[in-house]
């Protein structure tokens, strides 16, 4: 009778799925006003501390995880997450040990999500170029060819969520290839930011560090 | 630098969770107020999440972003009725958006409803939000949530009873009131 009654007043919803909506890509204009105000997230608040215990399975520590995972939100608060995760797995690599970044999270509509501009690339915190030489499960490994910033380690490890194994960003790591990878915080910029190591791309990152 | 690291990281994440909650947010205003006013109150909506990025729930980020534009929306109502008021009242008062649909039945039934209850009937229905979803937007206790949606529903499901007896055979008349229309 609850389902019932619900579909009847979806019937009479003014905005139901056949109305089409703006994409954010429509909406740069918005997107880009909004932004160039002052936000509040400054390294120094309580939300970082708390973050620095969260655990390193991503989808373990998503409180969203209660939530169906066909809702929106459920993606959104994991890609908070792993974000969090990632800056952990920053904190503990140091020297010659091998560097853990999280590939943060992987949906198709966002792979043009911040226009690529080399001074973006150069505020990144990890920036180098690598050779994949292993795919296993959720882990990614690369050997690193040549360190542009954040760090010396010899190997770096990149751990995709659950699910996401396959196509980490949107970008096929395949073994023997190589990459030129960079993270913010700990969690790789796959929105542009990351890829094959073509010439092109490795001028912006030769032009950004 | 440090600021611009912070500030890429930030952009970074507001862009996903934008990409996310552009359309539900779009949607949640164009019910509520008229087309010409969605883009300004969903940028304002925008504004306040970006300032207030870090206090983002992870839990429950949909439902805050609604609550966000729940208190634009009202904001965007005071200001549509100063502005009716200033240019010498063009109608009485704000027409509702959306006052006529095809189901005058529902229509009766939802109008004779308070407005929390209503509004808590259709993020139920339109938005597809649970009783704690819906707490987070209306800052409500999910109890009280509860509590009231099932009541709403039960208003909705004996008024059209009352206007349409021959469909209404399922729902059992708990009622000792008379009908007095």
């Amino acid at each position: 009778m609850s389902d019932e009654l619900r579909n009847r007043i979806r019937r009479i919803d003014p905005m139901g799925p056949d109305v089409e909506t703006r994409s954010v890509s429509e909406s740069r204009e918005m997107m880009e006003a909004v932004m160039s105000n002052p936000t509040n997230t400054e390294p120094t608040t309580s939300h970082r501390t708390e973050k620095s215990h969260q655990t390193l399975r991503p989808s373990a520590a998503t409180p969203g995880g209660s939530i169906a995972i066909s809702r929106p939100i459920a993606w959104v608060a994991a890609a908070m997450a792993i974000i969090v995760v990632a800056a952990v797995a920053l904190m503990n690599s140091g020297g010659s040990a091998p560097l853990f970044l999280s590939a943060g999270e992987a949906d198709p509509a966002m792979m043009s999500c911040i226009q690529f501009s080399v001074d973006i690339l150069s505020d990144m915190d990890v920036a180098f170029e690598g050779t994949v030489t292993g795919v296993d499960g959720d882990q990614i490994t690369l050997d690193v060819v040549t360190w542009y910033k954040g760090g010396d380690a010899e190997q770096v490890q990149i751990t995709a969520p659950l699910g996401m194994e396959a196509l980490i960003g949107g970008i096929p790591f395949e073994i023997g290839s190589d990459y030129l990878v960079s993270a913010s915080n700990g969690v790789v910029s796959y929105c542009g930011y990351t890829g094959v190591a073509t010439p092109e791309f490795r001028g912006a990152f030769e032009q950004a560090f | 630098m440090e600021h611009g690291t912070s500030d890429t990281h930030a952009r970074y994440r507001f862009e996903m969770l934008a990409a996310d909650v552009f359309d539900p947010l779009q949607r949640y205003l164009g019910r509520r107020l008229p087309a010409d006013q969605v883009d300004d109150a969903l940028s304002d909506t925008l504004l306040v999440m970006w300032r207030r990025l870090d206090d983002i729930p992870r839990d429950a980020a949909l439902p805050w972003c609604y609550s966000v534009a729940r208190q634009t929306l009202a904001n965007h109502r005071r200001a549509g009725r100063r502005r009716l008021a200033l240019t010498d009242k063009l109608r009485a008062q704000p027409r509702p958006v959306h006052d006529e649909t095809e189901d005058p039945e529902l229509d009766t039934a939802l109008a004779k409803l308070s407005d929390s209850d209503r509004e808590i009937i259709r993020l139920w229905a339109w938005e597809q939000l649970d009783p704690r979803e819906i707490a987070v937007v209306t800052g409500l206790t999910t109890n009280a949530v509860s509590l009231r949606l099932t009541r709403a529903k039960k208003k909705i499901e004996e008024e059209m009873a009352r206007q349409n007896p021959a469909r209404a055979g399922h729902i059992r008349n708990e009622s000792t009131q008379e009908h007095t229309e």
